[in-house]
């Protein structure tokens, strides 16, 4: 009895010990989630967004190249998918946990530049020269002149069409040179049913290029202030809005929550041209059962001018080894990783030295002159602190302005009201 | 205090379960019981009641994610008052409210009905009008979308029919928040059907026979007798379609973000803009205690109304 009752006790206290060790590993899962913060033994965290495993891996290779630089580096990657990123990174910033290094697109450099430490004044340490970079993006990453990322890839917003589509109707391809008359006659001469001529998305981004070369204005004024409550956005939203109430070569936006929607419109072969990036091209003639052109921008009255964006690497305040993760940047956005993002396909190189190797490891020779040209008539993308606001405002209301349901003017104020 | 509460309750079980009470087994089944409690009076501690009053002390402040926060005291309260786009968000989950629950309860109800009597391939109707249910509501909405967007099943469909194309639902203002409702009542009756269609399986054949041989049709037998007997069950299923309903998100960030305008800006949808977009903590804080106070309110009525219909005895 006695001992049945001692060993009914034992088991009780190791009961009651699996209990304990189970909250112990629960606290202790709880404390291994922080993804953030560094230790002196060399470790770094490194966030970045990616699409895919193949996506995630070429950004592993690159991470491993930081410790072939330096072995004493170790980096953990981190990813989530583009959209989640930016939710994900907020929060993580809101506890302080960022993780060391992280990814930054340039047009939100204004958003994040409390989370990012100034790299100027550690170029020389870190190895970096300025001018190897493309100034367009290397200027990007600036937020009231301080250099807050270094850039791993560019590119300015360009054309994409359907060369299949313009070769059956006859049409001459949209080259260097092309007109906004241009682009009218080949979207109404490829508009017939359900394939339109144009892929009218309701994101600011693809819109921005076209009041650029008709009017000659951004989003954004030279005192970086936001400016869309203007007779020249009206113009030209007018303008676009009429491309699928009045001339009809666009189809009618389907919702505000998608950008993906306008490339997959494309890329499904339901529309003839759609606005986009070299960072989607090889994915787009991979993915298309057409061939696939880029043009640059149709000359507007101020000529064929675009925007041009990018990405790059950051380090975030609550690294608690700075030094290190800056070299750690040097070395993702150095010659070897840009030489290999680039002939992967997975980044048109910010380094001007390494371009090359996206057009020969791709086959996109033909595409050097649009890029090269694209890039000269490009102005940096220069957004606000409050640019989340404003795409979001845009988007949801364009939807409603460009179907016709309500009028531009309305959007543009709506969105204007965002600058406050 | 929320772990003492539960361990005297777990030694008390133990104690009777063993056949006499007895003041040392309390203590020791007391000590024990800690450990097993601790996991779980964590989560609850860490994961539920921290969040709650961390949010309430949130929303006396303007909380931005990156910099710090500063006392408002009821800033963001009288802030909402004025908004627009918050008055907006409180008049689509209304609406949404409106238009989803009595649909949803009288759709689920008459369906529950129809394969109430032993008709054939009923377990199997049970199932399909269940599969909605569980599938995840990410894919639901995005099916829907693309049987929704212009040149799509129905647009197209339509087209080939009649000669017409359908609206642009997801791109209209007028047509948006209706077909969110319409997609959210096609994803939720399948739960309340399993509700209805078990409690009707429990009503006792003896009285509707009785009221058969009274004379009472299946019309009078469904109001007089199934009916009263199923408004437990009703109640039950309207109080949480209700609170879900002034939940609703997901099919309006899928389908429509929101938009077009702020035509499907529901009040959770609303939230999560200014929180996770917008990056104003303080200010979703005091959309979320809004929010709270107007479901417990009408939940509270609900409970108080329920006295007068709803039917306990059998």
């Amino acid at each position: 009895m006695s001992v049945s009752s001692s060993s009914a006790f034992s088991r009780r206290r190791l009961l009651g010990m699996t209990g304990a060790s189970a909250a112990a590993l629960a606290l202790a899962a709880c404390g291994g989630s922080d993804s953030g913060g560094s230790s002196s033994d060399g470790a770094l965290t490194w966030y970045m967004w990616s699409g895919s495993n193949a996506e995630a891996d070429a950004w592993k290779y690159v991470g491993d190249l930081v410790t072939k630089a330096d072995p004493t580096t170790k980096i953990t990657f981190q990813t989530s998918t583009f959209n989640d990123f930016w939710t994900k990174l907020t929060s993580q910033a809101a506890s302080g946990k960022s993780a060391d290094i992280v990814g930054m697109q340039a047009q939100r450099t204004p958003q994040f530049q409390q989370l990012l430490v100034p790299l100027d004044d550690s170029l020389a340490a870190m190895g970096v020269d300025g001018s190897e970079f493309d100034s367009k993006i290397y200027d990007g990453m600036k937020v009231d002149g301080k250099l807050v990322a270094l850039p791993y890839d560019f590119g300015p917003s360009v054309i994409f069409y359907n060369r299949t589509a313009f070769q059956a109707a006859g049409l001459p391809e949209p080259a260097i040179g092309w007109t906004q008359d241009d682009f009218m006659t080949a979207a109404k001469a490829l508009t017939k049913d359900s394939f339109y001529g144009y892929n009218a998305g309701s994101v600011i981004d693809g819109v921005v290029p076209w009041v650029l070369s008709q009017n000659g204005v951004a989003a954004v004024n030279d005192a970086g202030d936001l400016d869309v409550d203007n007779d020249a956005w009206k113009q030209t939203l007018q303008w676009y809005a009429d491309l699928i109430t009045k001339e009809k070569v666009a189809a009618p936006v389907p919702s505000a929550n998608s950008s993906a929607a306008a490339t997959n419109q494309f890329l499904s072969g339901n529309a003839a041209m759609t606005i986009d990036g070299p960072w989607s091209l090889i994915n787009a003639r991979a993915t298309a059962k057409f061939e696939v052109g880029i043009a640059p921008m149709p000359a507007g009255a101020s000529g064929s001018k675009t925007v041009t964006a990018g990405s790059g690497f950051g380090v975030s305040t609550s690294c608690k080894d700075p030094e290190r993760a800056k070299k750690a940047v040097a070395v993702l956005t150095g010659v070897e990783a840009e030489t290999y993002l680039g002939t992967q396909g997975r980044a048109f190189p910010s380094r001007t030295a390494q371009q090359t190797a996206w057009y020969e490891g791709n086959q996109l020779q033909s595409a050097k002159d649009v890029m090269d040209f694209s890039i000269e008539n490009s102005v940096p993308f220069r957004t606000t602190a409050k640019w989340t606001q404003v795409n979001d405002t845009f988007s949801r209301y364009a939807v409603s302005a460009f179907n016709g349901d309500s009028t531009v003017a309305d959007l543009v104020s709506r969105v204007q009201a965002q600058s406050k | 205090m929320a772990v003492t509460a539960p361990i005297v309750v777990g030694g008390d079980t133990t104690a009777t379960a063993r056949g006499g009470p007895s003041h040392g087994y309390r203590k020791g089944d007391g000590r024990s019981a800690i450990p097993f409690l601790t996991p779980g009076a964590i989560g609850f501690l860490a994961f539920t009641l921290f969040p709650v009053f961390a949010s309430l002390a949130m929303s006396f402040f303007d909380w931005p994610v990156l910099g710090s926060p500063s006392f408002l005291g009821f800033g963001n309260y009288s802030e909402l008052l004025s908004d627009t786009t918050f008055r907006t968000a409180l008049v689509n989950t209304l609406v949404f409210v409106v238009l989803y629950v009595p649909i949803n309860i009288v759709l689920s109800l008459g369906l529950a009905a129809w394969i109430s009597p032993r008709i054939k391939g009923r377990r199997f109707y049970r199932v399909v009008f269940f599969v909605p249910a569980v599938t995840p509501i990410v894919g639901n909405a995005v099916v829907f979308s693309l049987l929704l967007t212009p040149n799509g099943l129905i647009d197209s469909t339509m087209k080939s029919l009649f000669g017409v194309g359908a609206p642009n639902f997801l791109g209209s203002t007028s047509w948006a928040l209706p077909a969110v409702v319409m997609m959210s009542v096609w994803q939720g009756f399948g739960y309340n059907l399993l509700v209805f269609s078990a409690a009707m399986d429990a009503v006792p054949p003896s009285l509707t026979e009785a009221a058969s041989i009274d004379g009472a049709g299946t019309v009078r037998q469904f109001f007089s007798i199934v009916l009263p007997l199923l408004s437990p069950s009703i109640f039950f299923a309207t109080v949480l379609t209700l609170i879900s309903s002034f939940q609703v998100f997901t099919q309006a960030y899928v389908l429509t973000g929101g938009g077009p305008g702020s035509s499907t800006t529901t009040l959770v949808m609303y939230l999560y803009q200014s929180g996770f977009q917008f990056f104003r903590l303080g200010f979703a804080s005091a959309v979320a205690w809004v929010l709270f106070v107007i479901i417990m309110f009408i939940t509270g009525l609900q409970f108080l109304a329920q006295k007068k219909w709803v039917h306990y005895d059998q």
